[in-house]
C-alpha cells in the first residue's frame, strides 16, 4: 500500500501475473488496454503520472491556471520538476515538458485534437521518392484501424476534402462549420486555385459517448473544461469497466527479461514511498511516447542487452522526427473574430501529395486563435481601468495566422539518448534530446511561407507582420520515430506486428514506431497502430 | 453597460465555482473567523471596518472601465462565492483589502471606500501594483499577492466574461463557454 498526496491509502502493489501489462495511459496505452480487456484479457495499466479528476470543475480550475500569470502551460497538468528533468543537447532546443504530459490520459490531456489520417505516400517514401524508408505495412493495412479509432474517439469530419486518402466508413460526427476567418481565407484562396476543406477533429460537434458537445471555451490546448475534446482517460475508464486495473504514480524503472533474453518477465516500477515492485505479465506494451519509450528501453540494460532492451539494432532512440511549423502572421483592417474557439475548422491538404521528392509534404492550417487573447493582454499589461481597456482594444481582434506542418525526413543523428550526468527523482539518467531541422524540412517550410504570403496578398486590407524562421522553427509537439518499425532487425526495433524483433512478448504502441512522419498530426495513426498491436497480442496470447 | 449578478455567476461558472441555488446569502460573521491563514500575524483578527463586499466594490470601480456600471450584486456574488470556494482566496482577499484600507486611513484619514476614485487609484499606484505584473507571485511579497488575489482576480473575471469581451469586440472571449455560433459570425449579434 502507499499513500497519495491527499493522504488516502491506495493499493499500488502489483497484481498477480496478468496477461498484458500496458505501460503508459495516453491514447496508445488506453486504446490497447481497452481493446485487450474487451477481448477478455487480464490487463494492468501502469502510469508514471497521476490520475486527474475528470470533473469539469477541476478542468476549469486548470484552465484558469493556464490563462492567469504567473502560471504557464506546464503548470496546467503539473509537469516539470526533477521527475520530468531532461537535457536538450542538439543545435535547436527541444521543449520536452510542453510537449508531453504524464498522467492518466497522457499527452492527450493537453493536445489540440486534430486527427487527420496519413496519406498513402507516407508509407512509401523510399519507393516513391528515394527518401527515408518504407513502412513494413501500407495504408490499406492501417485503414480499418483508422476507422475504429475514429469511432472510438468520436471524430467530427466531412467528405469535402478532395485530397483525403481512401476511406470506407463515414465519420461518426458531422464536421464543424467553417469559421468567419475561414471564409475570408477561402475567398482569397479561390483566386489562387487553392482549395480549403474541413479537418477531422476528435471533438464533439454534437453530444457523443456521454460527453458534451463543444461549447467554445477556446482553450482546447492545454485543457478542455467541457470534455468535448477527446482525452484518453475516456478509454482508461472504459478499460476498467472491462476489468482492467490502473496503477498511477508508478514510473517504470526498467523491464526485466528471462535468462534466454527472449521474453520480458516483469516491469519494475516505483511507488511514491520509494519502494519498487515487479509487475509480471505474459506480454508487455510500452506506450510511453516517443521520448520515454526509447528511454525505458535504454534504461533496461542487461548482459544480453548492453545497449538497452530490444536494441540489438542499435537504433533505439535514433531517427527522432518532428513536424516543424511554418507560420505567417498578419493583421487586418477590421475584426477577424479570433479566439471564439481554440481549434481549426479548415485546412488545405492540396500541397500534401507531390510528384517530385522535394519540397516535401505540408499541411496548411488556417488558425482560429491568432494573436493574443483579451485576458492575456489585460493581465500582462500591469494597468487597469480605462487605460487598460484602450490597450486591450488596440491589441486584440485583428490578427490572422496561416500555419503549416511540414514533413521532416528521418535522420540517424536526431536522437534520444541518456544523459548520465543528470538524474531524475529516482536516480535514473534523464533523456537527452538532440534535434535539428534538416534541409528537406527547411525547403518545405520555405515553400509553405511562399504559399501563405500569396494568400495574404490576395486578401484586401491585410498586412503581413511576420513569419517563423525555417532554420529555427517551432515544433508541433509530435515526436516520432525512435523505435521504428521495419522488416530488417538490423535497421529497426519492431516488426510489422509492432513486436520487438529481439523479444517474443514485447510490443510498442507509440509514435515511436513510425518509420516516417508525414506532415499530419500523429494521434489518429498512434491510435490505429495501438489497436493493431492489440489485435496481434490477442492472437499471440 | 452593467455588470450584474448574472455576470458574476457566469464568470464563476467558467472558473468552476458554483453559486448556491436561490442566490448568495451574505452570511453574517462569515469573515469574522480567523481567516488570515497563517500569514503575518496568525493571532490578529480581521479588521471589523473592512466590509469585503463594500471594499471590493470600491476597488472594482477603479479597476474596471468607467463606462461599466458595477452592481452590488455582481461584487457580492462573485466575491462571496469565490471566498466560500477557496480558503486561501478568502484569506488573501481580506488581507489585501485590509492593507488598502490601512493605507487609506493613513493617507486620508478615511477608509478605502470613502475616498474618491482618483484617491483610490493613487493608493494602488502607491503600492507599485502596476509593476507586479506580468508575473505576480501568489506566494511572494505583499505587492505580488495583492496583485494576484485582488487586481488580477477582478480583471480575469471581467475579460473572460461576455460583458468584458464585448468591450473589446468579442461576445465569446477565451475562457468563456460561449457556444459554437459566435465563431461563424462576422460580428457580434
Amino acid at each position: 500500500m502507499s499513500t497519495d498526496t491527499a493522504g488516502a491509502t491506495v493499493d499500488r502493489s502489483p497484481s498477480a501475473r496478468v496477461d498484458v501489462c500496458v505501460i503508459g495511459s495516453g491514447p496508445a496505452g488506453a486504446l490497447a488496454a481497452y481493446s485487450l480487456a474487451s477481448d477478455g484479457h487480464d490487463v494492468v495499466i501502469i502510469e508514471a503520472g497521476e490520475r486527474f479528476e475528470p470533473e469539469p470543475s477541476d478542468r476549469r480550475h486548470r484552465m484558469e491556471k493556464f490563462l492567469r500569470p504567473p502560471y504557464d502551460w506546464a503548470d496546467v497538468w503539473n509537469m516539470g520538476g526533477q521527475r520530468d528533468a531532461y537535457t536538450s543537447s542538439g543545435p535547436l532546443h527541444y521543449p520536452l515538458n510542453t510537449t508531453r504530459v504524464k498522467g492518466v490520459g497522457g499527452t492527450s490531456l493537453h493536445w489540440l485534437g486534430l486527427v487527420p489520417r496519413l496519406h498513402e505516400k507516407d508509407f512509401e517514401m523510399a519507393s516513391r521518392y528515394g527518401l527515408g524508408v518504407d513502412w513494413p505495412i501500407d495504408y490499406e493495412d492501417v485503414q480499418p484501424y483508422y476507422a475504429t479509432a475514429e469511432q472510438a474517439m468520436g471524430v467530427a469530419g466531412g467528405t469535402d476534402n478532395p485530397f483525403a486518402p481512401p476511406r470506407a466508413e463515414p465519420f461518426p460526427l458531422e464536421p464543424f462549420p467553417p469559421s468567419h476567418s475561414d471564409t475570408r481565407f477561402e475567398d482569397a484562396c479561390e483566386t489562387l486555385d487553392i482549395e480549403l476543406h474541413s479537418i477531422p477533429n476528435a471533438r464533439n460537434s454534437e453530444p457523443y459517448d456521454d460527453r458534451s458537445r463543444c461549447i467554445g471555451y477556446g482553450t482546447c490546448d492545454p485543457v478542455c473544461p467541457s470534455g468535448a475534446k477527446y482525452t484518453a482517460d475516456v478509454h482508461v475508464r472504459k478499460a476498467e469497466t472491462e476489468g482492467a486495473r490502473v496503477i498511477d504514480r508508478v514510473p517504470v524503472q526498467r523491464l526485466e527479461h528471462d535468462s534466454t533474453g527472449e521474453t520480458v518477465e516483469a516491469a519494475v516500477y516505483a511507488t511514491p514511498d520509494g519502494a519498487t515492485h515487479r509487475q509480471e505479465a505474459r506480454a508487455f506494451v510500452v506506450a510511453c511516447g516517443a521520448i520515454e519509450t526509447p528511454r525505458l528501453l535504454l534504461l533496461s540494460t542487461s548482459e544480453q542487452y548492453p545497449d538497452g532492451l530490444a536494441n540489438s539494432s542499435g537504433v533505439v532512440g535514433h531517427y527522432l522526427m518532428e513536424h516543424p511549423f511554418a507560420g505567417t502572421f498578419a493583421v487586418a483592417a477590421d475584426p477577424t473574430r479570433q479566439g471564439h474557439i481554440g481549434f481549426m475548422t479548415s485546412e488545405s491538404h492540396q500541397f500534401y501529395d507531390h510528384d517530385e521528392p522535394a519540397p516535401g509534404s505540408m499541411k496548411l492550417e488556417f488558425l482560429n486563435d491568432a494573436g493574443p487573447d483579451p485576458v492575456e493582454l489585460a493581465l500582462d499589461d500591469g494597468g487597469w481601468g480605462d487605460d487598460l481597456l484602450t490597450h486591450v482594444r488596440r491589441r486584440y481582434g485583428s490578427e490572422l495566422a496561416i500555419g503549416a506542418l511540414v514533413e521532416q525526413l528521418p535522420a540517424y543523428e536526431n536522437r534520444v539518448t541518456l544523459d548520465h550526468d543528470r538524474t531524475d527523482d529516482h536516480g535514473n539518467p534523464v533523456p537527452d534530446i538532440h534535434w535539428d531541422v534538416g534541409d528537406h524540412a527547411i525547403e518545405t517550410m520555405r515553400r509553405a511561407h511562399d504559399i501563405q504570403r500569396r494568400i495574404y496578398l490576395a486578401m484586401d486590407d491585410v498586412r503581413i507582420t511576420g513569419r517563423t524562421d525555417p532554420r529555427d522553427p517551432g515544433v508541433a509537439r509530435h515526436p516520432m520515430g525512435t523505435t521504428r518499425m521495419g522488416e530488417d532487425p538490423d535497421e529497426s526495433v519492431v516488426n510489422a506486428r509492432l513486436r520487438a524483433h529481439d523479444l517474443d512478448n514485447l510490443y510498442v504502441a507509440s509514435s515511436s514506431v513510425f518509420p516516417t512522419g508525414g506532415a499530419m498530426n500523429p494521434t489518429l495513426t498512434i491510435a490505429a497502430l495501438a489497436l493493431k498491436a492489440a489485435d496481434h497480442i490477442d492472437t499471440a496470447l | 453597460m452593467e455588470l450584474t449578478r448574472r455576470d458574476a455567476v457566469v464568470a464563476l461558472a467558467a472558473i468552476g465555482v458554483g453559486v448556491g441555488g436561490g442566490g448568495v446569502v451574505l452570511q453574517s460573521g462569515y469573515f469574522d473567523e480567523d481567516g488570515v491563514d497563517g500569514r503575518g500575524t496568525p493571532d490578529s483578527a480581521p479588521d471589523p471596518d473592512v466590509d469585503p463586499v463594500g471594499h471590493s466594490l470600491a476597488l472594482a470601480e477603479v479597476l474596471y472601465p468607467a463606462k461599466l456600471n458595477i452592481t452590488d450584486e455582481f461584487v457580492e456574488t462573485y466575491v462571496l462565492a469565490r471566498s466560500q470556494d477557496d480558503d486561501t482566496y478568502r484569506a488573501e482577499m481580506l488581507s489585501g483589502l485590509e492593507t488598502l484600507d490601512a493605507a487609506a486611513h493613513q493617507q486620508h484619514g478615511e477608509g478605502y471606500p470613502a475616498l474618491t476614485e482618483a484617491e483610490r487609484n493613487e493608493i494602488l499606484h502607491g503600492f507599485g501594483l502596476e509593476d507586479a505584473a506580468p508575473n505576480p507571485d501568489p506566494d511572494g511579497d505583499l505587492r505580488g499577492r495583492i496583485r494576484y488575489y485582488l487586481i488580477d482576480e477582478f480583471l480575469y473575471a471581467l475579460y473572460t466574461s461576455p460583458t468584458g469581451g464585448k468591450l473589446v469586440g468579442t461576445e465569446n472571449p477565451v475562457g468563456h463557454p460561449g457556444g459554437l455560433q459566435s465563431y461563424q459570425r462576422g460580428s457580434p449579434e
